[in-house]
């Protein structure tokens, strides 16, 4: 049986797409990295057998995406030019609330691309994508244990970063 | 959703998880968007033999792997070594350039168009993915730069300060073509390539660097591609399309994964210059698209249907079309929509003719006929997988039957890579 692509994508192909779009919040970004994450999982076919096509993709997505988002932070760029702005992706009725809900999310972006690569993608994969601890270990080959370890650290992290940002955010308004 | 023991101060991840989670996603892209960059050809010849194992046999080989891994290493390298060098196969060897074309991310290089009674003509071309493209006239004069995405295309006309904006519309409409995303696809996506389809060319010299070449011969085009066993990336590409006229496409200089400053692709037109929008129906070429082009054909061609499907028909088309165009070099915008308009109707029609491969036994017998004649056939041909043949009739209805039509004068459709000599140099 070959691998049909357009089945595939029909059937996972919104996941894939949701998972990387929630994690950078901007379109070309995002279909820069379905793209690669196509292409890694075309050649991962080539040489192995793939029972989970969705959560496949959804960990190969996620990690092209988190590779994108720590590429970002490493720039340290002072301006970012216009089309590199995330898209305005929360819908509320207040502006002010949806500049703090926009901010956040930036945060959290931010903290995610600090975090050891196999802490963000098994935060994401379970917290965001409701993926089990047994599906996330098959594909990232671990136990479903380290998997549980890796998500109570991920957490740990991003809860202490998030109250440091808030707190210096009090110190400098 | 996965429901994790939460620690105190976990408000704020909260939030965020939740505000993620309340995300607008946009439309999803295309699949075809989506795997622009997935060689599908290797794709399917490669794990067919993969799949093809049983799960007994893949047991066997994990059990047996530590044993037997070594006497597979010295076969294999015994085996390498009667086979090499040169040795692989011209399409796995081809396939590799096309693998390293298909996963650039930008790239910048030169093209030069030879079209047969036309100056050769050359541009720089950039691309960035996924899919902006620019090209730059030799003499700057002219800038096109268009965006697959948004189905888009700006012309710039430097010396008379016009910006023509196209916008394509239409049922399946087609995206605007750019040369590296139309070599990616060409090469890409030949799921039935067989290998008997390429051959190898041996080795050359190009710019100062050994390159080994390969030709191709896909449906729609006839392809060498000349590419740098030392890096991997394809050095030069040549096409010759089989559409009317016969163009050849040369792409050399290549260079790939280079920053390329998002201002190049910037569609805003620059200021003081004069902007003409226009909404183009550019639906993928179809035989309904075939029997609105001859329509359009009759209705300024003084009744008459092209005399031939090939250059030199096409070339008179294209003539009659000049003479009856209104205001020459300096026409005024609505004539400048009704030529685009024509222009394109017809362009997609002929398209759909020309683009069919020689399985179709697509055959022309138009000319002479009085449009509107009952029962005379104008053209036919078997579309994919079908036992009958489609025939357009001379009064534009279009009909199956079981066997070709038999007409004096009939002219089989014929690739023009094959058919015609090759543009001056």
């Amino acid at each position: 049986v070959t691998p049909d692509w357009q089945m595939i994508l029909a059937e996972h192909g919104a996941q894939l797409w949701r998972a990387v779009y929630r994690l950078l919040g901007h379109y070309d970004d995002a279909l820069d990295c379905c793209q690669d994450a196509l292409l890694d999982a075309h050649r991962f076919a080539l040489t192995r057998r793939v029972d989970e096509w969705g959560a496949l993709l959804a960990t190969l997505g996620t990690r092209r995406a988190i590779d994108r988002l720590r590429e970002q932070c490493s720039r340290r760029r002072f301006t970012v030019p216009l089309q590199d702005v995330p898209e305005p992706a929360v819908e509320t009725a207040e502006p002010v609330e949806q500049a703090k809900a926009t901010e956040l999310l930036q945060q959290l972006r931010h903290e995610l691309a600090k975090l050891p690569v196999k802490q963000a993608e098994v935060f994401w994969l379970v917290c965001m994508e409701g993926f089990s601890h047994d599906e996330v270990a098959r594909q990232l080959a671990m136990t479903p244990n380290e998997s549980r370890v890796l998500l109570h650290r991920a957490r740990a992290a991003l809860e202490t970063m998030l109250d440091a940002d808030k707190r210096n955010a009090r110190w400098n308004p | 959703m996965n429901q994790e023991p939460r620690g105190h101060n976990d408000v704020d991840l909260e939030k965020a998880i939740s505000e993620i989670q309340s995300i607008r996603i946009p439309q999803m892209p295309s699949q075809e968007l989506l795997l622009s960059r997935v060689p599908l050809h290797l794709q399917k010849r490669d794990v067919i033999g993969h799949r093809s194992q049983t799960s007994a046999t893949e047991s066997f080989w994990r059990r047996r792997l530590p044993v037997t891994a070594a006497a597979m290493l010295v076969a294999a390298i015994c085996f390498a070594w009667l086979l090499m060098p040169g040795r692989q196969s011209a399409a796995e060897a081809f396939n590799k350039f096309v693998e390293k074309l298909a996963a650039a991310k930008s790239a910048r290089y030169q093209t030069e168009w030879r079209t047969v009674g036309e100056p050769t003509g050359v541009f720089q071309d950039y691309y960035l993915a996924p899919g902006r493209f620019r090209s730059e006239s030799q003499s700057g004069d002219v800038v096109m730069i268009s965006d697959r995405r948004i189905a888009r295309f700006m012309t710039v006309h430097r010396t008379t300060k016009r910006v023509s904006v196209m916008h394509l519309t239409g049922k399946g409409t087609r995206k605007p073509e750019n040369t590296f995303d139309r070599m990616r696809e060409l090469l890409s996506k030949s799921p039935d390539a067989k290998d008997w389809k390429y051959q190898r060319l041996g080795e050359n010299v190009i710019d100062g660097r050994r390159v080994v070449g390969f030709q191709y011969d896909s449906p729609t085009e006839l392809v060498t591609l000349w590419g740098d066993p030392a890096t991997g990336y394809p050095v030069r590409i040549e096409s010759v399309r089989s559409g009317l006229p016969r163009t050849e496409m040369i792409t050399t200089k290549f260079e790939f994964n280079i920053d390329l400053p998002e201002s190049l692709f910037d569609m805003t037109p620059p200021p003081g210059y004069k902007v003409l929008t226009f909404d183009l129906d550019f639906a993928k070429p179809s035989e309904q698209g075939l029997v609105d082009g001859f329509r359009t054909t009759i209705e300024f061609a003084g009744g008459e249907f092209p005399e031939s499907l090939d250059f030199a028909g096409v070339r008179k088309v294209a003539k009659d079309f000049k003479a009856l165009a209104k205001g020459g070099k300096n026409p005024s915008d609505e004539e400048m929509q009704w030529r685009m308009k024509t222009a394109t109707t017809i362009g997609n029609g002929y398209t759909f003719a020309l683009d069919l491969p020689t399985s179709a036994d697509a055959h022309y017998a138009g000319k002479g006929v009085k449009p509107g004649t009952p029962n005379r056939p104008i053209f036919w041909y078997k579309p994919e997988g079908a036992s009958k043949y489609h025939v357009i009739f001379a009064d534009l209805s279009v009909k199956e039957v079981d066997n070709a039509p038999q007409v004096p004068g009939a002219k089989r459709i014929e690739k023009t890579s094959k058919t015609m000599q090759p543009a001056a140099k």
